[in-house]
Formats: C-alpha cells, sequence, structure tokens
C-alpha cells in the first residue's frame, strides 16, 4: 500500500521558525555586505579614542580637536590630507596626500592619526 | 521538533558565534603612540589588561624620562656636582646595570651616558630645537666624552668622576617597556597579543590559525617597504633618522648621535633588528638598532656579527640595502627602497 506523507507530519512551526531565523540572519548578512561602500576608508583617531571612519570617496573637510587645538584632514578624490595642524613642526602636512591601504599620517604633538583601510587589512601592526 | 529542542539548537548556533576576536588600544606615552592588540574572547579582561599596561608605562615614563623631573634626572643633577646618590629601588639598579653591560658589548656605540650631548643638539625637548650647537662645544666635550663605565654602583650608591655623564635611556625603555608589558600579559593569562610602542613590536603568541604581521616602514614614504610575520615571542625594532630630526639647508640632523664624532649619524636611513625569544630579547630589538645605524658602514656587518645579529635590514643613506640572509627570507618587499641590495650570508 502506497505511504502518503502530509507536509505539515514532517514540519512542525519550530522547524519552520527555526529556518525563517537563518535565512533571516543570511539576508541580513547579504545587505549589510552590498550597502557597504565600495573602495578603501580613511580611519581618523584623536587622543581621547574617538574613532571616526570615511569613505575615502566622500568629499569632506573635518575638524578634529586634539590637546593643542583642531588639525584639520581633508579629504577629496580618494585621497587624504593633513591640511592645517597647530603643532609647531607641521610634519604631518608635510606628509602629502594619503590614498593607499596602511599608509598613515601621524601628529604625535596633537595625537591625531589617519590611516588608510581597506575592507582586509594587509598587516597587524607597522614598525618605525 | 518540539520547543526544547529548538532552543538548544538556538544556544548551539550562538555558542558557535562565541570567539575570540582581536581588541585594539592605544594610548600617547613614552611621547608616542602605544598601540595594544588582545586576541581573546573576553572583552572585559583585554581592557583591564590593557590599562595596566598602560598604567605600568606611565609609572616607567615619569620614573626615567630623561630631562623632566624623575628618578634619573635626580641622578643626573646629582652627578653633576659630584655627589653619592642613594637608589631604594632595585628596579632602577638593575636597570643601570643592564646598560652598562649592554653598552660595554656595543663597544659604547650605544651609549646612555651621553644625555648631555644629546641634550646640546636640542633634543631633550619634545620638539627638537632646529639649531646647530656650536662646533666648539661639541669638540669639548668630546675631549671627556662620558661612558656608562664612568658610572659607579656600589649596593645602593650611585657616583661618577666624570661630571658630564648624563644618563639617557631613550634608547632603552621602549625595549623594556616591552619586556613589562610580556610579563603582565602572562601573569594575567593573554596569551595572544601584540604590542607596538612607537614602532618597537613585540608579538605574543598569535591570533588563531596565522601569524601576527607587521609592516616595516618606509624611511622615506609614509607606508611599509615590507612586511613580516612576528612569530610567537618575536620582536623586532627600527632606528630611523625620520622620526625625530630637524633640517637646516637641507641637510637632516637625526637624534641619532654618534658618540665619536659628536654629530648625528649621517650613512644610515634606517636599521631594522628582528629577535627570536630570548632572555632580554624585546631589550635587545630596541638596544641593538642603534649600534647598526650610528656605527660607520664598514663596522655594521663586524657588530651585527659580533652582538648575535641574525636577522637585520639596513637602509643606507643613498637607499641602498644591507640584509642578513635570514631576513631576506622573512620578509615580502612592498616598495623596495633600491634594487640593488647587499645580501649577508
Amino acid at each position: 500500500m502506497k505511504k502518503s506523507y502530509k507536509f505539515t507530519k514532517l514540519v512542525n512551526i519550530g522547524d519552520i521558525v527555526f529556518i525563517s531565523i537563518c535565512f533571516g540572519i543570511i539576508l541580513f548578512s547579504f545587505f549589510q555586505m552590498i550597502n557597504l561602500p565600495r573602495g578603501e576608508y580613511i580611519k581618523i583617531e584623536d587622543g581621547t579614542h574617538n574613532e571616526f571612519v570615511f569613505s575615502l570617496e566622500s568629499n569632506v573637510e573635518k575638524k578634529i580637536g586634539g590637546p593643542l587645538g583642531d588639525t584639520i584632514i581633508v579629504i577629496q578624490n580618494n585621497k587624504a590630507r593633513i591640511q592645517s595642524s597647530p603643532c609647531n613642526k607641521k610634519y604631518c602636512i608635510h606628509q602629502g596626500w594619503i590614498n593607499k591601504i596602511n599608509e598613515t599620517i601621524v601628529c604625535i604633538p596633537n595625537k591625531i592619526s589617519l590611516s588608510i583601510i581597506g575592507k582586509t587589512p594587509s598587516y597587524d601592526s607597522i614598525n618605525y | 521538533m518540539n520547543l526544547a529542542k529548538f532552543l538548544i539548537l538556538i544556544v548551539l548556533f550562538l555558542t558557535g558565534c562565541t570567539q575570540n576576536t582581536t581588541q585594539q588600544y592605544k594610548d600617547y606615552i613614552f611621547g608616542t603612540i602605544i598601540d595594544i592588540k588582545i586576541y581573546d574572547e573576553n572583552p572585559k579582561k583585554t581592557e583591564k589588561v590593557a590599562n595596566l599596561i598602560f598604567n605600568d608605562f606611565h609609572r616607567l615614563h615619569d620614573y626615567l624620562h630623561p630631562w623632566k623631573p624623575s628618578e634619573i634626572s635626580n641622578i643626573n643633577d646629582a652627578i653633576k656636582i659630584n655627589r653619592w646618590y642613594q637608589i631604594d629601588d632595585p628596579e632602577l639598579i638593575e636597570i643601570l646595570i643592564d646598560n652598562k653591560e649592554l653598552s660595554k658589548k656595543t663597544d659604547n656605540w650605544f651609549n646612555p651616558a651621553i644625555g648631555g650631548l644629546i641634550k646640546l643638539w636640542g633634543f631633550h625637548a619634545d620638539l627638537p630645537e632646529n639649531k646647530l650647537p656650536s662646533t666648539s662645544k661639541i669638540l669639548d666635550y668630546l675631549t671627556n666624552l662620558p661612558t656608562m663605565e664612568d658610572l659607579i654602583i656600589e649596593n645602593k650608591m650611585l657616583r661618577s668622576n666624570n661630571k658630564m655623564l648624563q644618563i639617557d635611556l631613550g634608547g632603552y625603555a621602549k625595549g623594556y617597556a616591552l619586556s613589562r608589558a610580556k610579563k603582565i600579559l602572562l601573569d594575567n593569562n593573554i596569551k595572544n597579543a601584540l604590542i607596538n610602542i612607537g614602532g618597537n613590536i613585540l608579538a605574543v603568541g598569535q591570533p588563531g590559525e596565522r601569524f601576527w604581521r607587521v609592516g616595516i616602514q618606509h624611511p622615506r614614504k609614509p607606508r611599509a617597504m615590507a612586511t613580516i610575520n612576528l612569530l610567537p615571542g618575536w620582536s623586532i625594532g627600527t632606528s630611523g633618522d625620520y622620526q625625530r630630526y630637524f633640517t637646516i639647508n637641507k641637510k637632516r640632523y637625526s637624534h641619532l648621535i654618534n658618540p665619536n664624532t659628536g654629530f648625528p649619524a649621517d650613512n644610515t636611513q634606517s636599521a631594522t633588528v628582528l629577535f627570536a625569544p630570548s632572555e632580554n630579547s624585546e631589550i635587545k630589538s630596541d638596544v641593538y638598532s642603534k649600534p647598526l645605524f650610528i656605527a660607520p658602514k664598514k663596522f655594521k656587518v663586524e657588530l651585527a656579527e659580533r652582538l648575535a645579529i641574525k636577522n637585520f635590514l639596513i637602509i643606507f643613506d643613498d637607499g641602498q640595502i644591507l640584509i642578513s640572509k635570514e631576513m631576506n627570507e622573512a620578509i615580502e618587499w612592498i616598495d623596495i627602497p633600491n634594487e640593488e641590495v647587499l645580501q649577508i650570508h
């Protein structure tokens, strides 16, 4: 005699909830991934552990406060630089534009650092 | 599937999500950036341990500072007036004895007794003073050049017959701080971390299946010229002319001063050394980059051999590269400063 199976007997309500949650997580992760701006980012950190991340594709001028005053950072045409700084030596301004992953400018007197980051960093730290 | 089974599945699913992550902490101490990365599953614990390390670094900074009020500047003041100075802290006595031994081993190419000369060049300030000292003052200084041999330590008492002796542990403190950080991590059962003190880096363990990966700064560009895997326990240090310097008439004067000429060493852009874990290897990774940077080109290889520095990378003033065979095998170039590489076998 031919045995007949009913869908509701094979899969109960708990299974449907569980599978729905799994699909939900997969869809959420997928949309999170595709919603990330393309290209690379610039990470700006100040001396009080604040961290700001901008897409390099944005064209913005950011004023970041440090112990000596305001440092102005410009992001333009997929690159970034320190435009003005209250520090004495202005080494940070002389570094010019940066645009490649892991390029970093640090202004030690004003405790501000900016570094270009990608989706996957190519190293964890830099020896100098 | 009943509700209990469903909940068990959810719990198992979430347990699978619990994993180690890398937490990063930063602070500004020793006039530079301290960057701590800890790979662990408990962020509360990692934050606590990072703060323990930062607090210890602040203590060392206040204690060893060469020109601001500190135990070292008190010693220097006593030496100036030819007085005995009593040190009650065994840690400081150990540090000073270690500095005496290291400067002897390096034929005084590493000379922490020349604080006076560094001051003459304007580097005893948060920012260099941008002016050349008079040649006569430098020559005067060299006629009575102090070394750590002039420092007399008897039990807890310390003095020197050379009033010019002024201790400056700027070439030692970061390496010592790395060794302190290692101890704090191990005491607190943190097995995987990366500590970067102004470019001097120590790897403890590894972040998961891979090794910690470190970039080596290009001396003339704002990025890494090479990368290297820093194996568990290994440490790396660089002396470069691009961090603390001033320029006059397009000539660069760095803070790395040749004790024999009295002038900043100008034959090298950067000297990097890499050490496997051994006793005081973190200190060596800071101290031994100085002799390789400062000594004349013809002495560098001999010095590296005598100091048992198996892994070194030197970029000369003209961009030419001198690299040991072991180091050449370990690094991966990204932006080579010069195609002409002199490799040492």
